[in-house]
């Protein structure tokens, strides 16, 4: 198919403009896509990287993120006692404001057993986590935003602690995770002997379906999840939030990259019709023609396709370095459905040229 | 043996009620193989619809064409289609080269929609390059080359194919005298080359004369057949150069 290769190329800048263009598209959906992909799957790091294979909250409680749980600290050694479990540990789980001098912001606390190895930070970049009464580690996003760093005294939730270390991998939209005593958490929350989950590590964590379901059997007042299931939980509830805002700049993109396919189809057609006219003349079956047309439409598509998917995975990366709080993430089974419905939208952006071709008479040969 | 083309009283007209315009007349005539036909006439008088239906562009409204024994006014238009492309080719005023293509991709993509394809395709191309002497032009664009090329390049497309009957509508209409004969010459010779069985020109140049085995003279869409020297000779004392 030289002929539509030929014709495309024979206006480079145009064919540039409009790939482009399309790309312009493809970046904007699938980058969309990927920022919510990218950041829904950062809302759970807490969750992913603690350690934990079980969390057991409150009856009814069924996500770490936007929930309030509360569970007697007793409930800790008892479900450390069930068999299968070889660790267990509370930990309380809130939302605070941190501040330094005019400095605030959002943060979310966790408060942990440090002698117990389970709940606490998992990635220490500076310094040590908190060991005793009135230490703090900070993410260290949240702590670049505050101008602070270790050795820094900061107010959380109007009490004064002073920064003993930063962590790593603890940003995300859902709250930058500052980490403090559980001891420490109780008195700001003036509930002493209340913790918001009870974390558990088994000992084989294949068994932590049937542990949960143990629990949920043996245990009034309390919900008892598996790592999967919180996660996934956590993650359709935030990816429910965007779906909406993601359709709507979908279908926006989906309506550009038609634009830009039905207008350079319909000025690369309107240009060569006498082209076509000509092949009609010496013999060229419709179906050639139509051909013709459809594939340059593809090819434009599918370029414009390419283009914009690796823009959308090269720019990705330099999102998060300017916004930590979201992830990126350009999964395959967006970009498969987005190259599809380019497909369509180059097929669509073609049928007006098509009509066009099927309509012009070979008698203009003989015309000057 | 039959001939390539019959045509038993054609007639086209175009509009309805008054306005009814007959451009094309019961017109009758034949052409056999090796000849080259020239037709004449002033303008208006049908010679574009004449050979519109005769390259099976048009249908006539009344009357019968038959190039190499088949009828064609009757076919599809899927069947006129492949007709053109194996038994008919086209030579126009205004060349209609693709100019997003080169001078051999041109040819290239007449031979690709009949079949020929790779090596054979090639083979082919420079073989016409050869006859028609646009070896050196193979690879240029038709819109840097110049017109007489850019008419030899149509003719080398024409003959692609082997047509068995080339249609020229003014060939030489574009063209200057020197690069119109040199045009005409290389059309005459394919057609002694055996490169298409015949040949017929509508034209309103005299000079082309020269090269016609016969001459049609064409009037309000009426075809008679005329003696070329006799035209010639009308033309030369018009033209108030005896001897020319
Ligand atoms: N599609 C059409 N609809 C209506 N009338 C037409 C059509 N095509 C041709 N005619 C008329 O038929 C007549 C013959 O036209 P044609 O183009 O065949 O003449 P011609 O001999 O080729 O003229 P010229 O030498 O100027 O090219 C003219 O009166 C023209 O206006
Ligand atoms: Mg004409």
């Amino acid at each position: 198919m030289f002929l539509s290769a030929r014709t495309l190329l024979y206006d480079r800048l145009r064919l540039a403009i409009s790939v482009g263009g399309m790309a312009f598209a493809v970046v904007l959906v699938l980058l969309l896509r990927g920022i919510m992909d990218g950041t829904v799957e950062k809302s759970t790091t807490y969750i992913d990287n603690v350690g934990a294979d079980v969390f057991v909250a409150r009856e009814g409680v069924k996500n770490m993120a936007l929930s309030v749980s509360a569970v007697p600290e007793e409930l800790v050694s008892e479900l450390a006692a069930l068999p299968g479990v070889t660790q267990a540990s509370g930990v309380v789980r809130v939302t605070v404001t941190v501040s330094e001098g005019d400095r605030r912001q959002p943060g979310d606390l966790v408060g942990y057993e440090p002698g117990s190895g389970l709940g606490g930070p998992w990635k220490v970049t500076a310094g040590q986590p908190p060991a005793s009464a009135g230490e703090a580690a900070l993410d260290s996003v949240l702590a670049s935003r505050l101008h602070v760093g270790v050795g820094d005294r900061v107010a959380i939730g109007g009490r004064d602690f002073v920064i003993t270390g930063l962590t790593g991998d603890t940003t995300s939209i859902a709250g930058k995770l500052v980490f403090i005593t559980l001891a420490d958490a109780q008195i700001l929350l003036q509930s002493p002997n209340v913790v918001s989950f009870v974390l558990l590590k088994i000992a084989n964590p294949a068994d932590a379906p049937s542990v949960a379901e143990s629990i949920l059997a043996e245990f009034d007042d309390t919900q008892a999840l598996t790592r999967a299931e919180i996660s996934g939980n956590d993650r359709d509830m935030l990816g429910e939030l965007f779906l909406a805002p993601i359709n709507v700049m979908s279908t926006i993109g989906f309506m550009v990259g038609l634009a830009v396919i039905a207008l350079t189809m319909y000025t690369v057609t309107s240009e060569r019709l006498r082209d076509f006219g000509v092949l009609k003349a010496i013999g060229a079956p419709q179906g050639f023609l139509l051909r013709t047309v459809m594939s340059q439409a593809t090819v434009l598509g599918v370029a414009g396709f390419t283009v914009g998917l690796v823009a959308a995975i090269l720019v990705g990366p330099v999102v998060v370095r300017f916004v930590p709080d979201i992830g990126v993430k350009v999964n395959w089974e967006p970009s498969v459905v987005t190259l599809a419905a380019v497909v369509g939208m180059s097929l669509l952006g073609a049928v007006v040229p098509v009509m066009r071709i099927i309509r012009v008479d070979p008698l203009l040969v003989f015309r000057r | 043996m039959s001939s390539p083309l019959v045509v038993h009283d054609v007639s086209k007209s175009f509009g309805s009620g008054d306005s009814t315009v007959r451009a094309v007349d019961r017109v009758s005539f034949q052409v056999e193989e090796g000849e080259v036909v020239v037709i004449i006439g002033p303008s208006g008088c049908g010679k574009t619809t004449l050979l519109s239906m005769l390259g099976c562009l048009l249908r006539p409204t009344s009357g019968e064409i038959s190039i190499l024994g088949e009828e064609v006014t009757g076919l599809s238009e899927r069947r006129r289609a492949r007709f053109r492309l194996r038994h008919i080719g086209f030579v126009f005023q205004s060349f209609n080269l693709i100019s997003a293509l080169n001078a051999t991709e041109n040819v290239e993509i007449a031979l690709n929609l009949a079949g020929v394809a790779g090596t054979a395709a090639r083979r082919r191309v420079s073989g016409l390059f050869d006859l028609l002497e646009l070896t050196p032009r193979a690879t240029m664009r038709p819109n840097d080359m110049s017109g007489g090329e850019q008419q030899r390049l149509a003719i080398a497309r024409a003959l692609a194919n082997r047509p068995d009957i080339i249609l020229a509508d003014e060939p030489t209409a574009s063209l200057d005298s020197h690069a119109g004969r040199v045009v005409m010459e290389l059309m005459q010779s394919a057609v002694r080359a055996g490169e298409t069985k015949s040949l017929i020109v509508v034209t309103h140049d005299m000079r082309i004369l020269d090269v016609a085995n016969r001459v049609l003279a064409m009037e309000d869409g009426v075809v008679r057949e005329v003696d070329a020297a006799t035209i010639r000779q009308a033309q030369a004392n018009q033209a108030g150069a005896p001897g020319l």
